[in-house]
C-alpha cells in the first residue's frame, strides 16, 4: 500500500522532471539547426530541415512525441549524428555503473570500519587523524584529487594507466587497473561523508542507555560494536547514499573527462558542446531514473533497517 | 464563573486514518481565585485539554468561555485579545525559554506585544524571586531548572492574567526546587489574585496546591470533587487505585494490586463503555455496554461509574 | 562561559581573509599581469621574480591564481547569498506553516533533487554563455533545496519548542514569533551551513571551470588553471600543483569555518563536559577490613576532570549489604547516586577516575581487569535502568534481547535459550510471552518494557540486582506493580537489591535500609524506617520535609530548602549542605563533619537534629494549612 503510494509519487516526480529538463534545454539558446547547416545556411534549407526534424512543432506536442517513444524504451535519433540515442547511451552505461559501483565499493569498504574505529576511540589520537584526514577529503574536489593521483600513480611511478579503458568483457584484469583510480577518486569524497556520518551517529548511539545496560550484562565491546551499536547507527549513512547519488553521478562526468572514460558522463559533456539536445536529455532521463529508483530503495532499506519505520 | 468548558473533545490524526481521542467530551467550571487540580496518568489527556483551553490547537468541538467570552469560536484577532487573559506556564524548563535570548527580553515580551509599559520586568522578576539587577542580562542556560521555571512565570505574570495554566510545572524539578516552586505560585496566587488551573501527574502535589480536584483516565473525567474529600473519600475506582498506588500514601485503602490491573489502553482504539473498565476490578457487563455519565453523588462531589464505591462516602 | 572555538578555526579564518582580500586587491597588489606572456621563462619553478613560477607561456602563476580567486570567491559568494535569500524564506516558511505550504514546497524540492544539478549547470552555462553572472545564477539556483531543507528541518525543530508555544500564549503575532523565537535560533545552523555551501559552490564552479565551462580565457579561474596545468604535469608540476593547493585549503577552511560554527548550535556546554585525565593518579584507599558480606564498598570514589575542576561526583562512599535486603540510594539529580552505581559496575565512562574498592563475597571487583568483570557483569550483578524505552536496543527484537545473556554467559543454543526467555518473560508477569519475543521494544508499553529489563537483568540469576531509578518515568499505578514485582522476585531468588531513587516515599516503602547522598558523599545511613522517623542530618530533614505527601492538609506549606543544589566543582571547604542549612554554624564551613553515629545510625553533621524528634518544628515549617 504504502509502496503503491510511493511508486505513483515516483512516477510523477520523474514526469515533472522530464518536462522540465525536455522545456529548459529547448529554450536555451543555441539551435540544432545553425549547428548542423553552418550560420551561412539558407532561410529555406533551415525550415526544411527544421520540419524533417519536427522541430516546428510545439514544445509540449514533441514532449509527448518524445515521452511516447520513451514509453517504449525509444530514447529518439539524435538531430547531430543521426544515430539512435538509446543505442549510444546503451553502449556507454555500462561503464558509468561499473565506476558508480567501484567508488560505492571503495568509499563504504573504508568507512565503516574507518568510522567504527574513530567512534570506539572518539577523542584519541587515532579519532583526531581520522577526523583529519576525512576533513582533507572532503576538501579536495575530484578534480584535483584525479590530478594528484594521476601525478603520483600514472607519471612518477607509472604503475596505472592514466586514461584509457578496457571492457570487463574484454580483460577482467586490464578493466580492474583502468577503474582503479578513477573509482578511488571518485569513492574518496564519500568516503570522508560516510565515514564522518557514522562515526558521529556511533557516538550518539554509544552513549545510549542500552548500550550501557549492554555492558552491564558483560557483553564484549566487539559484540556491543557490531551486534547492538551498529545498526541503529547506520540510519544517516544510508540516507547519505542516496542523496549523495547525486553528487556523485556529478562526479562521473569529471572523471570520465579527466581519466577519457567512455562513460555516460563524457556523453553528456561531448553532446553539450555540440548541442545534441536528445541525447543530453536522454542521458538526463537515464541518472534522474537511477537517482529515484536509488532512494525509493533507500526507502525500503530504513524499513528493513529499523523497525519503527516498518510499523509506523 | 469565571471558566466553564463544556463537552471539550480533542482529536489528533494518529496516521492510517485513525484518530487519536485524547479528550473525548470533559466538562468542568473554575471560579475566580480558585485552584483547579487536574490530575492523571500519561496519556490520560490532561495536557491536551491543557491547551485546547488555549486554543493551541483548537479543540475538535466543546465550548471554552472564559466570563460571557466563548473562546473555541474567536478567529484571528478577537482570539488574540483575549489571550491576555489565560496564560500558560509549561512542564520543561529549559524548552519553554528560548535559549538566544536574554531574560529581561522574555520577560519583556508580553508587555512589547500589548503595546504596555515595559517597567514592570524588575518588579515582577522580584516577585518570582529572581534578583533583577543579576538576572535580567543572563541567557536561560545560565541558570538552574528552578530558576527557568520562575522566568516562566514572570514571563506569565507580567500581563496580570486571570487564569494561569500550570501544566505540570514542578514535574521536571528536584523535590527541594518543587517545594520552592509550589510555595512562590501559592504565594502569587494571593498577591495576584488569580485563579489556577493546576496539571499534574502526582496526586500529591496536586492536593498540595488544589480547592478542587478533577481525575481523568484516557480522556473522560472519572471524579470531581474538593481536595479533601476526593482524597478522603474516593469514590470512583480509578481515583481509589491511584491513590492506594502511592507507596507510603499512609491511607486506609486496600493494596493498589487489588484495586487496579493491567496497563492503559491505546487511545486510538479506547474500550466501549467505560473507558476504565479494561483495568477495572469492578466492572461487569454494563460497563462495557453502556457508558457512564458523569452525576453528583455529593455536595460538589461528581462522578461517572456505574458502580462506584460508596461505602465511604455519606 | 565562551567556548572555544580553536585554532584551527582561527587558521581557517585567516586563510580566508588573506584570499578575500588578495582577490579584492588583485589590481593593486605588485605582480605581474596575469595575461603578460613570457614575463618569465616559460614552465620555469619557483623564483623570486615569480614565488609560484611560471606556465607554459611564461606568465605568472601566482598573480593567475590571486586573479582566479575573484571568480571562485565572487562565485561562491553570490551564489550562496543567492541561494540563502531564495531558499531561506521557503524553509522557513515550510517548517513553520506546515500542512499546504510545506506539502507544496516539499513536493517542487523532491523533484528539484532528482535533477541531476551538474549537468544542468553545464547545459546551462554551454546553452547561455559562460559568463560569471550565468555561472552564479545556476550555482546559485541549485543551491536552493539544499537550502530549503537544511533551514526547513532547523525551523521544524524550534518550531514545536514550548517557547514558540509560549510566545503565541502571550498574543504574540506570527510574524514576531518568526523574527523573535524562530529566525535568531535558526541563523546559526544557517551561517554554518552558508561557509559549506561555499565550499560546494568553489569546487562547482572549479568543476565547470576544468570543463571549460566558467568565465572564459583570458581571465584566469582555478578549474581552468589546473585543466591547463595538467597537460604539464610530468614536465612543470609546479603549475598544476599550486592552483590545486590553494583551492584544497581555501575549500578546506569553508568547511572547517562551516563545522565549527554547527558545533555552537549544539547543546550548550556547562563546562563540566569531562576532558581526557591527563595522569591515570590512582585515589588511594585506606585501610579497611574485608567483611563476610555479598557486597561490600569501601571508601568508592569517581573523580572526573573537567575543564572547570576536578568533580567529584562519588567521594568515599562505603557499605555492606546482605542477602535478601534492599538498600535505598536516595538523594536529589547530581547528589552522586547512579554515578555509585556505574562505579561499582565499572561501567563508568572512560574519563572518570575511580578509587576505593568494591568486593562481591570478599572477591575484590576492583581488580579485576574489563574482560575478567565480564564474567561477574549479568551473572552475578544484574542491572535495570530508569526509561524502559530507551533501556532497550530498537532494532533488535526482544527474544534476540533476552536471549542473548544466556547464550553468552551461560552457554545455551538457541532453542534452550528460547524455552528459558519464555519462562522468564512469564516470572515477570508478562502475558503472552510467546509472542512478545518476536516483538521490538516500541510494540510494548512503558510497563512491560520495564517487566522486559527486568527479566534480561535477572536471566543469569545474579547475586545483587542494581535498580536505578526503575520507575521514575512510569505512572504511578504501573510503578506499584514493579515494585511489588521487584520485592517479589527478590524474595524469591533470595538476591539483595540496591534501589536508586529520588522519590522518598518508593524508598520509604521497599527499602531496608538507606543511604542519603548530597554532593557525592553520604550524609545519613540506617535502617530505612529509623532514619524517616528521626532524621538526624538536617538534609534529610528537609527533604521529609519539602516533600508533598497525602496525608498533608490542602493547601499544607511544604519545606522550602532555599538556594540550589551544590556546584560540585567549587564546594565549600566545610560541610556542602552549608549555604542551604537553617542551623550552620561556625564550625561547619571550617571542617567537613565525618559520617559518625553516636549510638544510633550514622550521619554526617556537627549538630545534628535530636534523636527523639523534639527540636523538629523549626520556624517557618509548621503546617499552615489556610
Amino acid at each position: 500500500m504504502i509502496v503503491l503510494h510511493r511508486l505513483v509519487r515516483l512516477a510523477v516526480v520523474l514526469l515533472v522532471v522530464t518536462f522540465l529538463s525536455y522545456a529548459l534545454l529547448n529554450l536555451l539558446p543555441g539551435d540544432p539547426v545553425t549547428q548542423i547547416l553552418g550560420m551561412s545556411a539558407t532561410e529555406e534549407s533551415r525550415a526544411q530541415l527544421r520540419q524533417q526534424l519536427g522541430l516546428d512543432q510545439p514544445l509540449l506536442v514533441r514532449y509527448l512525441d518524445w515521452l511516447g517513444g520513451l514509453v517504449t524504451g525509444d530514447f529518439g535519433e539524435s538531430y547531430i549524428t543521426r544515430m539512435s540515442v538509446g543505442a549510444e547511451l546503451a553502449e556507454r552505461l555500462p561503464v558509468t555503473l561499473e565506476l558508480l559501483v567501484a567508488a560505492e565499493v571503495v568509499a563504504l569498504g573504508l568507512a565503516v570500519p574507518l568510522g567504527m574505529a574513530a567512534a570506539r576511540r572518539a577523542g584519541q589520537p587515532l579519532d583526531q587523524a581520522l577526523t583529519a584526514l576525512s576533513f582533507a577529503l572532503l576538501s579536495t574536489p575530484v578534480f584535483v584529487l584525479g590530478v594528484l593521483l594521476i601525478l603520483v600513480f600514472a607519471v612518477t611511478w607509472q604503475v596505472l594507466p592514466a586514461t584509457g579503458w578496457t571492457s570487463l568483457t574484454t580483460d577482467l584484469g586490464w578493466n580492474l587497473t583502468s577503474v582503479i583510480l578513477p573509482a578511488v577518486t571518485l569513492g574518496c569524497g564519500q568516503l570522508a561523508v560516510y565515514s564522518r556520518l557514522l562515526r558521529t551517529d556511533l557516538i550518539a548511539t554509544l552513549q545510549e542507555d542500552y548500550i550501557t545496560l549492554a555492558r552491564a550484562r558483560g557483553l564484549s565491546p566487539r559484540r556491543i560494536l557490531w551486534r547492538h551499536a551498529l545498526r541503529p547507527s547506520a540510519i544517516s549513512l544510508i540516507t547519505a547514499i542516496g542523496l549523495n547519488l547525486g553528487a556523485l553521478i556529478g562526479g562521473t562526468v569529471i572523471i570520465e573527462t579527466l581519466f577519457g572514460l567512455p562513460g555516460i558522463g563524457r556523453l553528456i559533456v561531448d553532446s553539450i558542446f555540440s548541442r545534441d539536445y536528445l541525447t543530453v536529455q536522454g542521458g538526463v532521463v537515464l541518472i534522474s531514473v537511477g537517482y529515484v529508483a536509488v532512494n525509493f530503495t533507500v526507502d525500503l532499506v530504513y524499513a528493513a533497517v529499523d523497525p519503527r519505520i516498518r510499523h509506523a | 464563573m469565571l471558566l466553564r468548558v463544556e463537552d471539550l473533545v480533542v482529536e489528533f490524526p494518529a496516521g492510517r486514518g485513525r484518530t487519536v481521542s485524547a479528550v473525548a467530551g470533559v466538562s468542568f467550571d473554575v471560579a475566580r481565585g480558585e485552584t483547579l487540580g487536574i490530575v492523571g496518568e500519561s496519556g490520560c489527556g490532561k495536557s491536551s485539554a491543557a491547551r485546547a483551553l488555549v486554543q493551541l490547537p483548537r479543540p475538535r468541538s466543546g465550548s471554552v468561555r472564559l466570563e460571557d467570552q466563548e473562546l473555541t469560536t474567536l478567529r484571528g484577532e478577537a482570539l488574540r485579545r483575549t489571550r491576555r487573559r489565560l496564560q500558560m506556564i509549561f512542564q520543561d524548563p529549559i524548552s519553554s525559554l528560548n535559549p538566544r535570548r536574554r531574560v529581561r527580553d522574555i520577560v519583556g515580551e508580553g508587555p512589547r506585544v500589548w503595546n504596555l509599559p515595559g517597567d514592570r520586568v524588575d518588579e515582577v522578576l522580584e516577585a518570582v524571586g529572581l534578583d533583577p539587577a543579576t538576572a535580567a542580562v543572563r541567557r536561560p542556560h545560565e541558570f538552574s531548572g528552578g530558576q527557568c521555571q520562575r522566568v516562566s512565570i514572570a514571563r506569565a505574570l507580567i500581563l496580570e492574567p486571570e487564569v494561569v495554566i500550570c501544566d505540570e510545572p514542578v514535574s521536571a524539578l528536584d523535590v527541594s526546587v518543587q517545594a520552592q516552586i509550589l510555595g512562590l505560585l501559592e504565594d502569587l496566587k494571593d498577591r495576584y489574585r488569580l485563579t489556577l488551573v493546576f496539571i499534574a501527574h502526582d496526586l500529591a502535589v496536586v492536593k498540595n496546591v488544589s480547592d478542587r480536584i478533577l481525575v481523568m483516565y484516557l480522556g473522560k473525567v472519572c471524579e470531581l470533587a474538593p481536595s479533601a474529600e476526593l482524597i478522603g473519600r474516593p469514590a470512583h475506582p480509578y481515583t481509589r487505585a491511584l491513590i492506594a498506588s502511592i507507596p507510603d500514601g499512609g491511607l486506609d485503602l486496600p493494596p493498589a494490586d487489588t484495586l487496579i490491573s493491567g496497563e492503559p489502553p491505546s487511545p486510538v482504539e479506547p474500550p466501549s463503555g467505560c473507558r476504565f473498565r479494561t483495568r477495572c476490578p469492578r466492572a461487569r457487563e454494563r460497563c462495557a455496554a453502556e457508558e457512564p455519565q458523569i452525576r453528583r453523588v455529593g455536595q460538589d462531589h461528581w462522578l461517572a461509574c456505574h458502580f462506584p464505591d460508596l461505602t465511604t462516602t455519606d | 562561559m565562551r567556548r572555544r572555538l580553536g585554532i584551527g578555526f582561527w587558521l581557517a579564518v585567516g586563510w580566508i581573509g588573506l584570499v578575500l582580500f588578495a582577490a579584492l586587491l588583485a589590481d593593486v597588489l605588485p605582480l605581474a599581469r596575469y595575461d603578460e606572456t613570457l614575463a618569465g621563462p616559460p614552465q620555469s619553478g619557483p623564483s623570486l621574480a615569480h614565488p609560484l613560477g611560471t606556465d607554459g607561456l611564461g606568465r605568472d602563476v601566482l598573480s593567475r591564481i590571486v586573479h582566479g580567486a575573484r571568480v571562485s570567491l565572487g562565485v561562491g559568494v553570490g551564489a550562496v547569498l543567492l541561494g540563502l535569500l531564495v531558499g531561506a524564506p521557503l524553509g522557513v516558511l515550510a517548517g513553520y506553516r506546515r500542512k499546504t505550504a510545506d506539502t507544496v514546497i516539499m513536493a517542487v524540492n523532491d523533484v528539484a533533487q532528482a535533477f541531476p544539478a551538474l549537468v544542468f549547470a553545464l547545459a546551462v552555462v554551454a546553452f547561455a554563455g559562460a559568463s560569471l553572472r550565468n555561472v552564479l545564477i545556476v550555482l546559485g539556483v541549485l543551491g536552493v533545496p539544499s537550502w530549503v531543507r537544511l533551514i526547513r528541518g532547523a525551523t521544524l525543530s524550534f518550531a514545536d519548542r514550548e517557547f514558540v508555544l509560549a510566545a503565541r500564549v502571550l498574543g504574540t503575532r506570527d510574524r514576531r514569533i518568526l523574527w523573535r523565537e524562530i529566525v535568531p535560533n535558526v541563523s546559526v545552523p544557517a551561517a554554518s551551513y552558508a561557509f559549506i555551501g561555499m565550499a560546494v559552490v568553489v569546487v562547482a564552479e572549479g568543476s565547470l571551470a576544468f570543463l571549460g565551462l566558467s568565465v572564459q580565457a583570458p581571465t584566469p579561474t582555478w578549474g581552468g588553471l589546473i585543466n591547463e596545468g595538467r597537460t604539464l604535469m610530468e614536465t612543470a608540476p609546479h603549475v598544476v600543483l599550486a592552483p590545486s593547493f590553494v583551492m584544497f585549503l581555501t575549500v578546506l577552511s569553508f568547511n572547517l569555518v562551516g563545522d565549527r560554527l554547527r558545533s555552537l548550535s549544539d547543546v550548550r556546554e556547562s563546562g563540566l563536559e569531562p576532558v581526557r585525565q591527563v595522569a591515570l593518579t590512582p585515589l588511594p584507599v585506606p585501610e579497611h577490613e574485608v567483611r563476610d558480606t555479598l557486597l561490600q564498598a569501601e571508601q568508592l570514589r569517581c573523580h572526573f576532570v573537567t575543564p572547570r575542576g576536578v568533580v567529584k561526583a562519588v567521594d568515599g562512599v562505603s557499605f555492606t549489604l546482605e542477602r535478601g535486603r534492599t538498600l535505598a540510594v536516595v538523594g536529589e539529580s547530581g547528589s552522586g547516586k547512579s554515578m555509585l552505581i556505574r562505579s561499582i559496575l565499572g561501567l563508568l565512562p572512560g574519563t572518570a577516575v575511580r578509587g576505593g574498592k568494591v568486593y562481591l563475597s570478599g572477591d575484590d571487583l576492583t581488580a579485576r581487569t574489563p574482560a575478567e568483570m565480564r564474567s561477574v557483569l549479568g551473572p552475578r550483578l544484574g542491572t535495570v535502568f530508569q526509561d524502559p524505552m530507551t533501556a532497550l536496543n530498537p532494532v533488535r527484537t526482544i527474544g534476540t534481547q533476552v536471549t542473548e545473556p544466556l547464550r553468552v554467559h551461560l552457554g545455551m543454543g538457541g532453542k534452550e535459550a528460547r524455552a528459558e526467555a519464555i519462562r522468564l518473560l512469564a516470572s515477570v508477569g508478562i502475558p503472552d510471552p510467546v509472542r512478545v519475543l518476536g516483538r521490538y521494544p516500541h510494540q510494548l508499553s512503558g510497563g512491560m518494557r520495564q517487566r522486559v529489563t527486568i527479566a534480561m537483568a535477572l536471566s543469569c540469576g545474579p547475586d545483587v540486582l542494581f535498580a536505578d531509578e526503575p520507575t521514575t518515568a512510569l505512572d504511578v499505578t504501573i510503578q506499584d506493580q514493579v515494585l511489588r514485582l521487584l520485592h517479589q522476585l527478590r524474595e524469591e531468588r533470595d538476591m539483595a537489591v540496591v534501589l536508586v531513587s529520588h522519590d522518598l516515599s518508593v524508598v520509604a516503602r521497599w527499602a531496608d535500609e538507606v543511604i542519603v547522598m548530597y554532593a557525592g558523599k553520604v550524609v545519613e545511613r540506617g535502617p530505612a524506617a529509623e532514619v524517616f522517623a528521626r532524621p538526624r542530618m538536617p538534609y534529610t530533614e528537609a527533604l521529609l520535609q519539602a516533600a508533598p505527601r497525602l496525608t498533608d492538609p490542602v493547601h499544607h506549606r511544604l519545606r522550602e530548602i532555599p538556594g540550589r543544589p551544590p556546584d560540585l566543582v567549587d564546594l565549600p571547604a566545610g560541610c556542602a549542605f552549608l549555604p542551604r542549612c537553617p542551623y550552620a554554624q561556625e564550625r561547619c564551613g571550617r571542617e567537613a563533619p565525618p559520617l559518625v553515629a553516636n549510638g544510633g545510625h550514622p550521619y554526617a553533621c556537627w549538630y545534628p537534629r535530636s534523636s527523639d524528634g523534639t527540636d523538629r518544628l523549626v520556624e517557618g515549617v509548621e503546617s499552615g494549612g489556610r
